[in-house]
């Protein structure tokens, strides 16, 4: 990826500019205070107070040196000022802190020994006019010596506390990123709202290439990803219908050749045949079905189906006994019937003619049970019974069943928010348990 | 003697049904794409056509959509041949006109029973009749008749009161009251001979219109509940 100067389009580039930026605002901003708050001619007016007061408590002239260091000395330390004594010759007397040059040679009144006033184009940001504001004032004395005074510039302490400090930096770096990090987090929502809509099985879901960073690179592969998936589901479907198609042509024309084998053809091979014409009818069928509930983006159908019926019409099909009370559900008509169906051929394939068929409903529910008396189903295979052609072991392909008719099973119900388990039948057998909510979700 | 057009580009199943049609006394003509199969009917329109969905230059559907359009053959009846589980096209089928339709890999016969019973309805007038039609059995409301596989089955006024009652509602468990409400209405008043009777009347019309009335498809009982008239029949 290019980097351009000037405008920043890698993510992490703009994230650490915006850091920066900020942490810089913020002491330009503390700089502007600092020399707002920090007045220099009140600075140096405590200078001239100090010289007039610490002359006012001079001994004499005449008094010995020692007397006159002692008392700079107290005043050093009090004041935090450095002081020096010059007789009128501009001879050293005494000085105490550190040292100070004397007065002016050829001015006579008191005078500062430096630019006094604060001077932008001198002060370049490191600190250059505190120390000008802090230049040695010479004060003269009536007895004619003179003395030098001079302010501590050394700061006494920071402008702010450090919690403050820090504090105010944290806050700074936060205004200053919430606007990246806030737009950065918005087009990330966006994308996981979009890779979550596709997870559902909206295979049209997309999202908007906004920028060029990373995100945006991240928002065009989900995109690239996206319509692959999609092509590949609607090529597998289309392959799946048309494959369905073309089988069913062949199929066709031997179930008509059948027809017409002449009479002296046996006829119980003649009924094989048809009967297995049709198996693969029904594999086809369900095939085809497995892969349209797969694909699921589409609202199942939402009607109100009257299970009582339907399971009467199936049980009376297959000739099963059916128990039931009046249970209404809403869902796919044509799903639920063929739940039924597979469920009653599972349980007549395997179980003989001895099916039973009980349904009833709780306040929430509605309960179905298919039970039968065959060899019934091991502990461990009563969840892989529900896998596409699984087959038991032991079980031979003659007696077929290894087919899609319970995944199937198990996906009609899930897509309706109900549950199907197997459970041995007291007295040998099975029983599949099938819970349905009656009460739609809302939508 | 009915003249039959094929319009399938399986030219091998075209080849068998001509056979097995012809041998039921239908005189077949094949067509294997959209063009041939109008050209054909323009020549000679047919008494019936078989079309199949979908076809090299055009699918059935158009093609059924140009022969209701077209004033000479619009009465022709149409029998689909489709793929099965699209009940999508089931039902554009029929709103476009075709007057039936097999799913392949269908059973010759209940191909030869379509074909005969589209071909009936047409000669008795067609649209015109009121009728309730589940797999082979047809109850026609307006001559308040029913038959199976073309057969008058007879049965008494209130036994066919009962069955439209049933029909009509198809895929519904009924109570032995609300057949009762339904079939025969408030204002014959409540007859408690009647509805004692109801049981013995279906039996009846089970014996008429079921293949094995002791295991019935057609009206299934609901023990403790009523009856349920199956939707789906000889499927």
């Amino acid at each position: 990826m290019r980097l351009r100067i000037g405008v920043p389009q890698r993510l992490w580039w703009r994230i650490w500019l915006a850091v920066i930026a900020s942490i810089a605002v913020f002491a330009l901003l503390s700089m502007t205070a600092w020399r707002v708050f920090f007045d220099p001619a009140r600075i140096a007016a405590n200078a001239e107070a100090l010289a007039a007061i610490v002359a006012a408590a001079l001994p004499p002239a005449d008094a010995p040196a020692g007397e006159q260091l002692r008392l700079l000395e107290s005043w050093q330390r009090r004041a935090r000022a450095d002081f020096a004594l010059f007789d009128a010759q501009r001879n050293r007397i005494a000085s105490a802190g550190r040292p100070l040059p004397p007065p002016r040679a050829q001015l006579d009144d008191s005078h500062w020994l430096a630019r006094r006033r604060f001077d932008p184009a001198a002060a370049s940001g490191d600190g250059k006019h505190e120390r000008a504001a802090f230049v040695p004032f010479a004060l003269r004395l009536a007895d004619d010596r003179w003395l030098v005074v001079r302010r501590d510039w050394r700061p006494t302490r920071p402008p702010f506390g450090l919690a403050a400090s820090l504090t105010l930096i944290a806050i700074a770096v936060g205004i200053g990123t919430y606007p990246v990090v806030r737009r950065l987090t918005r087009r990330l929502e966006r994308l996981q709202a979009s890779v979550e809509r596709l997870g559902a099985g909206d295979l049209k879901a997309r999202v908007a290439v906004e920028g060029r960073d990373e995100v945006a690179r991240l928002a065009a592969s989900f995109n690239a990803a996206a319509t692959r998936v999609e092509s590949l589901v609607v090529a597998q479907q289309s392959l799946l219908a048309n494959a369905s198609h073309e089988l069913r042509s062949p199929l066709a024309r031997v179930r008509m050749a059948v027809e017409m084998l002449k009479q002296d053809a046996r006829p119980e091979l003649k009924h094989e045949l048809e009967r297995d014409i049709a198996e693969i009818d029904a594999l086809i069928d369900e095939i085809l079905l497995a892969s349209r509930l797969d694909a699921a983006n589409r609202e199942p159908a939402r009607e109100d189906v009257d299970l009582t019926a339907l399971a009467a019409e199936e049980c009376a099909r297959v000739d099963a006994r059916l128990d039931a009370q009046r249970v209404a559900v809403r869902g796919d008509a044509r799903l639920l019937r063929r739940m039924l169906r597979n469920l009653l051929e599972n349980a007549r394939r395997h179980g003989g003619e001895a099916v039973d068929v009980s349904l009833s409903c709780d306040d929430e529910s509605a309960l179905l049970a298919v039970c039968d008396r065959g060899p019934g189903v091991p502990d461990s295979e009563r969840e892989r019974i529900f896998e596409p052609f699984y087959r038991l072991p032991g079980a031979s392909e003659a007696a077929g069943g290894a087919g899609l008719g319970l995944a199937l099973v198990r996906k009609i119900i899930t897509q309706h928010g109900g549950a199907v388990i197997c459970k041995p039948r007291v007295g040998g057998g099975s029983c599949f348990e099938v819970v349905i909510p009656t009460v739609a979700a809302p939508s | 003697m009915s003249r039959l057009l094929i319009i399938d580009d399986d030219a091998r199943l075209a080849s068998m049904l001509r056979s097995y049609l012809g041998d039921a006394g239908f005189v077949v003509g094949v067509a294997g794409n959209v063009k041939d199969g109008l050209a054909a009917i323009e020549a000679q329109p047919p008494d019936v056509i078989v079309l199949d969905l979908m076809l090299p230059d055009g699918d059935g559907l158009e093609v059924c959509r140009r022969l209701r359009a077209a004033s000479d053959v619009a009465a022709v009846p149409i029998v689909m041949l489709t793929a099965k589980g699209d009940p999508v096209d089931r039902v554009i089928g029929l709103e476009l006109g075709a007057d039936d339709y097999v799913a392949k890999p269908f059973e010759p016969r209940e191909l030869l029973a379509r074909l005969r019973a589209v071909l009936r309805r047409n000669r008795d007038g067609g649209a015109a009749r009121d009728v309730l039609r589940f797999g082979r059995l047809e109850i026609d409301r307006g001559a308040r008749m029913v038959t199976l596989d073309g057969a008058l089955r007879p049965l008494t006024s209130h036994q066919f009161d009962l069955l439209i009652a049933l029909a009509e509602r198809a895929g519904r468990v009924l109570s032995r009251e609300q057949l009762m409400e339904f079939a025969f209405g408030g204002n014959a008043g409540f007859d408690p001979a009647l509805a004692r009777s109801i049981d013995v009347h279906i039996a009846r019309i089970r014996a008429a219109i079921e293949a094995d009335p002791k295991k019935p498809q057609r009206i299934i009982t609901v023990r403790g509940a009523g009856y349920v008239f199956a939707r789906e029949q000889d499927r």
